[in-house]
């Protein structure tokens, strides 16, 4: 039952100049597990997640996926992006491409995928979305969340094994922050490995195994959704949660 | 009709509609000035030469041959300048600060330096320790000139791109390289060509400052024509009229590069105009490569005898020309041209189309001839080269 986990996070640490943005993490990502991870505004939720797919160089400790550890070969890095996914909280998909473009660039650039095997996933990965009639529209002619679907759906064009979301639904309109989850929410239900930092309650009671509360760099607390959220430990996941639960 | 027109203001309440519709006008009494513009300088100059042929057409043929030059000065500084500026703005955009301060320290200088006074000093007071020909100086100023401000704007075209798609893109598993080729240089191009062909457009205009360092530039030729017929005005309205109506074409062109990028006017039908523009854009393009064509050729004709230079010259430029039309249109679609007024001949999920439909397309499109410059090169009435020419035609002090 237990195998190695898929994300080996070791005494992580990450300076921006002095700012101790990740002060010694560790923490274990088991593979289809779905954590969340929560936390105020610079308490390094971010920084951890970029640093999985190293968009951010750590300052020291090790990450290790799928039983490999990375360091600072490009050829190496290169390869583990191709299996870990990123959706941005901005979507950042690219605007002089169509939704389609927009899929098939990993896939056919990465993969050296034929364009016609490409296209078929885009279809199949925009259905999946749930918006199959914008796939020749440019990002501009879509909503905040059909925007975010399609950058969901772009990362998954290259069959990752992780997917991390960076605060997936801070930049959409309330109404809009459902069709996203609901995407996420049958991501979780197909097996995916997900790392998502977000506040959505609903989200992480319906589907996270655990949920982590960051502070200053650390975790402060680790548990089920259950548990924190009805009798968290510490005293600042209590101020917290009383901050954002009104 | 009464409830009607009552219900009309209460649908804006905010009058937005009505800021919406003072833009148009503006862009549409812009649009009627160029035409009225061209028009007039068209008609005064073709009604000039046929009314009163004495001087004006004969201004016409005597000019014809400095905007030639005008144009090869040109073509020739903008190639130059814009391998500069690209790497000035490299430079100014570079982690590693020497590189940075140098390219910083270029922009700097050249700006604060007026043009004129850089030609006279590199042709005049350079000349202490090099002596350089009046073309390489005049072509060595403007590119030294342009290339800093062709830095800056490749430097601000670059730096609009958000970090975020350099992030997505890389997250993907793209490498830097990849990431610039398939998502930043796109983007960043469509930022960058509009101010680049203000710059082209510039540069024409201030190509009649060499005219200081005897280069025959269409203003010098008007200079010595009026010198010896002293028919100042009638010449130097013709110059004037000639240098605004390419000025007039080219701007009009850059007008639909700019518009052609916008997403929203993708939906807008193609025009005539659009077209047309596209093939400029193109024409410009294959004069830069008829530049390299013309360098490739003129030392072969060193080594076979009696070789009919121009004749080579518009074969070639032919054959490149069609090449370069049917190998953008079979791979993406669309040559160049088309791409920078954002033309597209089909979507970009329908099938390519094999080399046979291509052909067959052709007849939808005028073929971009070679470059400008070398056919009025080779436009000539007497049949003569345009050197010969050159000679023939230049004036004494008498």
């Amino acid at each position: 039952m237990s195998t190695t986990p898929i994300v080996q996070i070791r005494n992580l640490h990450k300076r921006f100049g002095r700012v101790h943005a990740l002060n010694d993490v560790s923490l274990d990502v088991e593979a289809g597990e779905v954590i969340v991870i929560i936390g105020p505004s610079g308490s390094g939720k971010s920084t951890l997640l970029r640093c999985v797919n190293r968009l951010e160089v750590p300052t020291s400790g090790t990450i290790s996926i799928d039983g490999v550890e990375i360091r600072g070969d490009e050829r190496q890095i290169n390869q583990m992006r191709a299996e870990v996914g990123m959706v941005f909280q901005q979507f950042n998909l690219f605007p002089h491409m169509t939704a389609t473009e927009n899929i098939v660039l990993g896939p056919m650039t990465v993969h050296k995928w034929e364009r016609d095997r490409a296209v078929t996933l885009a279809h199949q990965l925009l259905d999946k979305v749930g918006i199959p009639e914008k796939a020749d529209v440019y990002p501009e002619q879509l909503s905040g969340g059909q925007q975010q679907r399609v950058a969901i759906a772009r990362s998954l064009a290259m069959q990752p094994k992780i997917m991390l979301f960076d605060e997936p639904t801070s930049a959409l309109d309330p109404e809009m922050i459902k069709e996203v989850l609901d995407v996420m929410l049958d991501l979780a239900r197909d097996g995916m490995t997900m790392m998502v930092v977000s506040h959505e309650m609903g989200f992480a009671r319906n589907a996270a195994k655990r949920i982590v509360f960051m502070d200053q760099g650390q975790i402060i607390e680790m548990t089920t959704p259950e548990l924190l959220y009805t009798a968290p430990q510490h005293e600042r996941t209590k101020r917290f949660l009383s901050q954002i639960l009104h | 009709m009464k409830a009607e027109s009552h219900h009309k203001p209460a649908a804006h309440p905010h009058g937005w509609q009505q800021d919406d519709s003072a833009i148009i006008p503006r862009e549409r009494s812009l649009m009627i000035a160029w035409w009225i513009a061209i028009v007039a300088a068209v008609i005064f100059i073709i009604g000039a030469a046929v009314l009163k042929p004495v001087p004006y057409s004969e201004i016409i043929v005597f000019i014809g041959d400095g905007l030639v030059t005008t144009f090869q000065i040109t073509i020739v500084s903008m190639t130059f300048a814009l391998i500069l500026g690209l790497i000035a703005g490299l430079g100014r955009t570079a982690t590693n600060s020497f590189f940075n301060i140098l390219a910083s320290l270029y922009v700097e200088v050249i700006r604060g330096i007026p043009l004129l006074a850089q030609l006279f000093w590199i042709y005049y007071a350079m000349s202490r320790f090099i002596r350089l020909g009046p073309q390489v100086s005049a072509v060595l100023g403007l590119t030294i000139c342009y290339g800093a401000y062709i830095g800056e704007t490749f430097r601000g075209g670059i730096q609009s791109i958000p970090k975020g798609q350099m992030e997505a893109a890389r997250a993907l598993g793209l490498t830097r390289g990849q990431a610039m080729r398939h998502v930043i240089i796109p983007q960043a191009v469509r930022v960058i060509l509009p101010p680049v062909g203000n710059e082209f457009i510039a540069m024409l205009k201030d190509s009649s400052l060499v005219s200081v360092l005897a280069i025959s530039d269409m203003l010098r030729r008007g200079r010595e024509y009026a010198s010896r017929t002293f028919a100042y005005f009638e010449t130097y309205t013709l110059v004037a009229l000639v240098y605004l109506l390419v000025t007039l074409i080219f701007s009009r062109v850059v007008y639909y590069i700019e518009h052609g990028m916008s997403r929203e006017d993708k939906d807008k039908p193609v025009t005539l105009m659009h077209r047309l523009a596209g093939v400029v854009v193109d024409l410009v393009v294959l004069d830069f490569i008829g530049l390299i064509v013309y360098a490739l050729i003129q030392p072969l004709a060193l080594v076979v005898a009696e070789m009919p230079v121009y004749t080579v010259l518009l074969i070639v430029m032919l054959v490149v020309g069609l090449i370069y039309l049917l190998f953008f249109w079979t791979r993406i679609g669309r040559t160049p041209g088309m791409m920078a007024v954002g033309l597209r001949l089909y979507t970009v999920q329908a099938e390519h189309p094999s080399l046979a439909q291509a052909l067959k397309r052709l007849w939808f499109l005028i073929l971009p001839l070679p470059g400008l410059s070398l056919l009025w090169m080779l436009w000539s009435p007497t049949g003569e080269a345009l050197h010969d020419r050159f000679a023939r035609t230049r004036v004494g002090r008498d």
